[in-house]
């Protein structure tokens, strides 16, 4: 039934990383919107056998070989053991959520892992969270690919807001500051 | 007795400006606010759905589908629609309630004043902008909450008459009829502020009358809401409406005119900068009320509302917080308590209060500053009175141009418009699909809106009012109860199975799918034998059913004729047991008195040959719709005669 499905997707929590925050996975495509939202659209992979649903817009992050990242996610079970594997099946690291059944750790990108983009996820009993890891090379230098570097900001919103109100403090001081007309 | 509510009896220095400047400058707001959306097409982001005919809503007869918040104001809105077109009138009607709302708390901020509190032009603006093109305000016009828009323009207007509701009756039914007219959303604010406001001003002997006066208006949206729920109408759970206060700085932000419930269709004041400008604002607002309360007191209007304010606060953030979370929750998922629903829709009735409130407190402050360090007296006030504007435009300029691009335009698909010439040509019932009540939808940039199909389309259309927040069962908040049959349709197409048989049983002649986000599901359409694919375009397919019987089919299976020239009213030829493609609801009468019977799937079956079907409570709605109107002329004659001018809700006294 289609609303067990949302019910599913809603419950799975998410997993964040360097404050990027993730959608979870669920064994179910959890397809429709209700009035609380949209659940993100999944496809399924398969591979040994058995199947697992990864969402389509898990968000990535870029890394070196051997750089240390905080992680941290939601919606285990209080005291679950959480498993944090590379894509290869290597795991990264065992931790216990706590009694809200979130958890945060750190974990280590292998010394040995192939340049590119890698899948990483949090196993916690039923429920699977993923991240995507873009491995790059310990340095990067002279890279032209021919298009110019986005430069900018993801938060102009909020900046222009906080310079409005900067501007009329600003003007207020200035008004204030003037030294009254006499009579 | 005091013949109106009084307002700063010292009178102000004379501006320079000229009186018009409130109007003005919130016409311009109000035009960046819709910014994008001038250029032209339709608006569509979550409740806010725009088609290019806006109907009158069924609800304004007590018909449904659904409970309505858009009664009685989107009637206004319809007959506008048909003049202009719904876009045109949207726009405008949007533009002019945040104006009007701009001014309202510009001039409300000045009358509220006590004595000797000067809070000059940029004060003025400070309120306005918090008030009119503030979080709150943003948020609402983003998610196309038209009745509290409507409370954004109104409010600030008939507030001091609301917190002095005994003084003059036919002053206080005329500002419970304004918020009135803002449906459930602006009536229980309406009706919250004058119950506070009489609680405040102790007179037992006279709280009939100004509870009546407040009470009376309301029937125009209570009467078919009651009428909606005794046939059937529902509401599911009201948890997902929470007032959201997520992490340390979600609290303070509420101040400010956060804790919308779905916090990604909130607009403005959120993170650490919503959190200051709440504290802020907060802050500044008590010092405010401080000295509204000692200098005028409780009984004051100003001082009832004060207790508005703080009122409006604590329902808000009765949803939120932990304990009062549940016992909130039971109350709102009664049917009494679905109006209080949504609790931070009571912001309203603190940010009404707080923005002028902070403004009067940051006068103050700066005041208290300098009275102690006289030093550089005129740079302090002058800053501190900066400090409300300087945090209105904070949390509110990132979400003027376009509400962060939920009003950006839209373009119906042309696949839309050709189904719909073609079902206007050969009419009868329409199911829409996908069957979903909040379809995420392409063509809006994927924003996700209200189903927009049924508008567009006009005429019967089935489609869903399940808003999905619970699993399983029956939860169509809906009096249609063929939606019921559908929803078990849908899921055997969605097993792959044809459906085409049953909907002729249901007597559905058209199957519309739109090719959005879930359309996936109905494979089986196209393979189903009993279904003729008419129309398939990259935008939408539609199928016809075979086998339809007609609008309303004999015992004997024989099609007969319906016509229905208002919703209320039905004409039919078709004999004794015949079934109609008519949403079935009790109140249906045939000739003068005989019910008409629903049938298992929720149509009416005639039980008598034809004639004349009329909707019996929809008589009692309109002649009750009437008889608040003439009240209201016959106020406004009372009014006017007495004050000389309509609208005067404060004159300043002595």
């Amino acid at each position: 039934m289609i609303r067990s499905k949302v019910k599913a997707a809603i419950l799975a929590g998410a997993f964040v990383a360097t404050g990027l925050t993730l959608v979870a996975g669920t064994p179910a495509s959890a397809q429709d919107c209700g009035y609380g939202g949209c659940p993100p659209i999944t496809t399924t992979t398969t591979s040994g056998g058995g199947s697992t649903t990864i969402p389509d817009d898990i968000p990535t992050i870029t890394v070196v070989r051997g750089e240390t990242i905080d992680v941290d996610g939601q919606g285990c079970a209080p005291g679950a053991e959480v498993t944090v594997t590379w894509d290869d099946g290597t795991v990264l690291g065992t931790f216990t959520a706590d009694e809200n059944g979130n958890f945060s750790t750190k974990i280590t990108i292998p010394s040995n892992a192939t340049l590119g983009v890698h899948l990483v996820t949090a196993t916690c009993g039923d429920v699977e969270q993923f991240i995507n890891v873009n491995v790059l090379a310990e340095t990067v230098n002279n890279v032209d690919d021919g298009t110019l570097a986005r430069t900018g900001s993801n938060n102009t919103g909020p900046l222009i807001g906080i310079g409005a109100a900067a501007v009329v403090l600003g003007g207020a001081f200035l008004y204030g500051a003037r030294r009254p007309r006499q009579a | 007795m005091s013949v109106l509510p009084t307002s700063n009896p010292t009178a102000p220095a004379r501006s320079r400006l000229p009186g018009w400047w409130p109007w003005a400058l919130g016409v311009m707001l109000g035009l960046v606010v819709v910014g994008p959306g001038l250029s032209g097409g339709s608006l569509l982001s979550l409740d806010l759905l725009v088609t290019p005919d806006i109907p009158v809503p069924n609800g304004v007869y007590g018909l449904g589908p659904a409970l309505s918040q858009r009664v009685p104001l989107f009637a206004i809105l319809g007959v506008g629609s048909a003049a202009v077109g719904g876009p045109v009138i949207t726009k405008v009607f949007l533009v002019v309630c945040l104006a009007t709302g701009f001014a309202g708390a510009a001039r409300l901020v000045r009358v509220m004043a006590p004595a000797g509190t000067e809070v000059g032009a940029l004060g003025q603006v400070a309120a306005g902008v918090l008030w009119a093109v503030g979080p709150y305000a943003l948020t609402r016009v983003g998610v196309g909450h038209i009745n509290l828009v409507w409370v954004v323009a109104v409010l600030p207007w008939v507030l001091p008459r609301l917190c002095r509701p005994a003084d003059h009756l036919p002053s206080t039914y005329l500002a419970a009829l304004a918020m009135a007219i803002g449906g459930p959303g602006g009536g229980t604010l309406g009706v919250t502020a004058a119950a506070v406001a009489l609680l405040v001003q102790p007179a037992p002997r006279r709280h009939l009358r100004p509870a009546a006066a407040v009470l009376i208006p309301q029937l125009v949206w209570v009467l078919p809401t009651a009428v909606l729920l005794w046939a059937g109408a529902g509401v599911t759970g009201a948890m997902g409406f929470s007032t959201r206060a997520d992490g340390v700085a979600g609290w303070p932000a509420l101040l400010a005119g956060n804790g919308f419930w779905r916090q990604d269709h909130q607009v403005g004041a959120t993170g650490f900068v919503g959190a200051v400008a709440g504290l802020i604002i907060g802050l500044l607002a008590l010092a405010g009320g401080i000295r509204i309360v000692r200098t005028l007191g409780w009984r004051s209007w100003q001082g009832a509302a004060t207790a508005v304010g703080v009122t409006g606060l604590v329902l808000a953030l009765a949803s939120a917080l932990p304990l009062v979370r549940d016992g909130y929750e039971v109350l709102t998922d009664l049917p009494i308590g679905a109006p209080l629903r949504e609790s931070q829709r009571f912001t309203a009735l603190w940010l009404v209060w707080a923005a002028p409130s902070a403004v009067i407190g940051a006068v103050s402050v700066g005041r208290w500053l300098t009275d102690r360090a006289p030093a550089r007296a005129r740079l302090v006030r002058a800053a501190v009175a900066a400090v409300p504007l300087a945090v209105a435009l904070a949390v509110s300029v990132p979400g003027w141009w376009g509400v962060d691009g939920r009003l950006e335009p839209v373009e119906y698909p042309a696949g839309w418009a050709a189904v719909r010439e073609t079902i206007a040509d050969r009419p009868g019932t329409v199911v829409a699909l996908p069957w979903l009540e909040y379809p995420q939808l392409s063509f809006a940039d994927g924003r996700q809106a209200f189903n927009p199909m049924p508008d567009f389309l006009g005429g019967d259309v089935i489609s869903s009012y399940d808003p999905l927040f619970e699993a399983g069962g029956d939860h169509q908040e809906q009096v249609d109860r063929r939606s019921v049959e559908v929803d078990r349709l849908v899921a055997e197409l969605e097993a792959g199975q044809a459906v085409s048989r049953q909907l002729a049983d249901l007597g559905v002649r058209w199957v519309v799918l739109a090719r959005e986000r879930g359309a996936e599901d109905y494979a089986a359409l196209a393979a189903d034998p009993g279904l003729d694919p008419v129309l398939t375009v990259p935008d939408v397919e539609l199928y016809e059913v075979r086998d339809w019987s007609g609008r309303a089919t004999g015992p004997d299976g024989t099609a007969h004729d319906v016509s229905r020239p208002i919703p209320p009213l039905i004409r039919t030829d078709a004999p004794d047991g015949s079934v109609l493609s008519v949403a079935g609801a009790p109140g249906w009468v045939q000739g003068w008195a005989r019910p008409v019977a629903v049938t298992g799937d929720g149509r009416l079956r005639l039980e008598g040959t034809g004639g004349t079907l009329w909707f019996w409570p929809a008589i009692v709605i309109l002649v009750t719709d009437l008889a608040v109107a003439g009240l209201g002329i016959r106020c406004l004659a009372s009014r006017r005669g007495r004050f000389g001018r309509i609208l005067a809700p404060v004159r300043p006294r002595g």
